[in-house]
């Protein structure tokens, strides 16, 4: 474990550097972060203002999950985009194998070959419009609510890194694939409403099958309202799960993957 | 004219060959639009808006699916790709015109497009049956098929400016995301314009945006506002300006341009 760590600090750090290198893309791309977060709340109160609810959310409540979505932003653009995007290329092009053979475990590789830093703006556009949700609903969570919510981002994006990587793993079956990186960040927009307003088959697939739903709004509630036991253990075991068939659909396809002698 | 259609023939084929590829662009565009259609249902049997508020949002939605269908343009982030690898200059040794190859597989594209559009708008079948019938007149329809053209032009030297400032910049795909923004803000692709402040709509007439989502689904519903042969003039004189820029913003590209190798 700690050799896994002290390697994706040094991935860190090699990206911290690649950032600094080009300082004016670097500052382009969070200016579109900051862009992004900003046409969100233009998005959502557009919408509330015409429906004064999403769903069964209230103005603040809508806003907390807005605030959560882009904090979890970070890691699926941040981290997961970042790294996966190069892996589709890297099987159609037959390149996989540099990595592959290499003394340390694959998806680990695969999945840490980049971060970008200029998501960071999300960090804070997150925090201010969760912390302003929060203000609308006269709501101060308490210490054990702050700590319920920073232990929910783990299980969250744990499930986010099982759909995505499942998703990228797919590429390994196809001939060429280069394009399934975009198809995870589309469904993600899937979290930022509530289950209720999808059809019943639709609810089911996506609290179990697919959870996107509980993705955002599990940790985004649970600052707002007490979650269940039930969707708390169903939540844990979810991302386990997912977890677990993400790494199979990946080392079962690595069987049909061929180099071309890179 | 016939390498236009050579090229065609050519696309034609990696259309069929790289279907997957394809059925993810189209997801693509067909996710976010199910996910927000589904949240109007949900309004709609929550008393939030009306049968015929819903009526038009779904007619807007699903008549921006076949709009964007037919006229959208993808290859900025690819050509940027190309401009970086130094892999353009096999298409700069070349007889043909690089513009006239990028035209005839961006349309070839479209076009094999409606094969997987066409079953697709039976997912918009639910919808359709709460919705309240809304009519149509055949000259507004003539008119939109004629504009068109137009759009596709629009948003090809768009794609072309964003893609050729890789020319200059390294991280060019930023400028991709301005255009989605813009595409969202200014042409109305997530939310019609209406939902937005007076001002809003008022400047996003300005921009060539307006023109690809919002401009001709209210021309099909016969309600643009003001008047619509000065909205026809203003899209001509921004499909100038675009393709004066391109064509300026070429010619300087490949003055400077050099490559190693190929």
């Amino acid at each position: 474990m700690g050799r896994f760590l002290k390697l994706y600090l040094h991935f860190l750090k090699l990206a911290w550097m690649r950032s600094l290198e080009y300082r004016v893309n670097f500052l382009t791309w969070m200016v579109v972060d900051t862009g992004w977060s900003f046409l969100d709340m233009i998005f959502f109160s557009a919408l509330i203002n015409f429906t004064q609810v999403i769903g069964t959310w209230n103005r603040g409540q809508a806003l907390v999950v807005i605030g959560v979505f882009r904090l979890l932003v970070i890691p699926v653009w941040g981290w997961m985009f970042a790294s996966f995007s190069k892996i589709p290329r890297l099987i159609s092009e037959g390149k996989l194998d540099l990595l592959l053979g290499k003394p340390v475990d694959n998806q680990f590789l695969v999945s840490v070959q980049d971060f970008s830093f200029s998501i960071l703006p999300s960090l804070i556009t997150g925090s201010v419009f969760t912390v302003y949700g929060l203000h609308l609903l006269h709501i101060v969570p308490s210490l054990w609510q702050i700590l319920l919510f920073f232990w929910l981002l783990i299980p969250s994006t744990i499930l986010m890194y099982s759909l995505y990587f499942g998703s990228v793993a797919l590429s390994l079956y196809f001939d060429r694939l280069d394009n399934i990186y975009h198809i995870f960040p589309t469904l993600y927009d899937v979290g930022k409403y509530p289950a209720g307003i999808y059809p019943l088959l639709l609810q089911r697939i996506f609290t179990t099958i697919l959870p996107l739903s509980l993705m955002i709004i599990v940790p985004a509630e649970s600052l707002f309202s007490s979650p269940s036991i039930t969707n708390l253990l169903l939540f844990h075991s979810s991302a386990l799960l997912l977890f677990f068939l993400s790494r199979r659909l990946w080392s079962s396809g690595l069987r049909r993957y061929s180099s071309a002698s890179s | 004219m016939k390498k236009f259609f050579a090229f065609m023939g050519i696309v034609w084929q990696q259309t069929l060959a790289y279907r997957a590829e394809h059925v993810v662009w189209f997801l693509l565009e067909l996710f976010p639009l199910l996910i927000i259609s589904f949240f109007w249902l949900y309004s709609l049997r929550a008393g939030r808006v009306s049968p015929s508020q819903f009526s038009l949002l779904i007619f807007y939605y699903l008549a921006n699916l076949l709009i964007d269908r037919l006229t959208a343009v993808h290859f900025d982030d690819w050509v940027a790709d190309d401009i970086k690898d130094g892999k353009i200059s096999i298409y700069l040794l070349k007889p043909f015109s690089y513009q006239i190859f990028l035209a005839a597989s961006e349309l070839t594209w479209r076009i094999s497009g409606l094969i997987f559009l066409l079953p697709s708008l039976l997912l918009f079948i639910p919808f359709l049956s709460f919705t309240t019938p809304i009519h149509l007149s055949p000259g507004n329809i003539f008119l939109v098929l004629l504009f068109l053209p137009v759009i596709f032009l629009h948003r090809f030297f768009i794609s072309f400016l964003i893609g050729t400032s890789a020319f200059w910049f390294s991280q060019s795909k930023a400028f991709s995301h301005f255009k989605w923004m813009c595409e969202g803000i200014f042409g109305g692709s997530w939310l019609p314009l209406y939902f937005f402040p007076l001002w809003l709509q008022n400047f996003s007439s300005l921009t060539p945006f307006y023109y690809w989502h919002y401009f001709p689904v209210q021309m099909l519903l016969g309600q643009v506002t003001g008047n619509p042969g000065l909205n026809f003039l203003a899209a001509f004189v921004w499909l100038f300006i675009l393709w004066y820029l391109a064509k300026v913003v070429w010619k300087l590209a490949i003055k400077d341009y050099t490559a190693v190798g190929n």
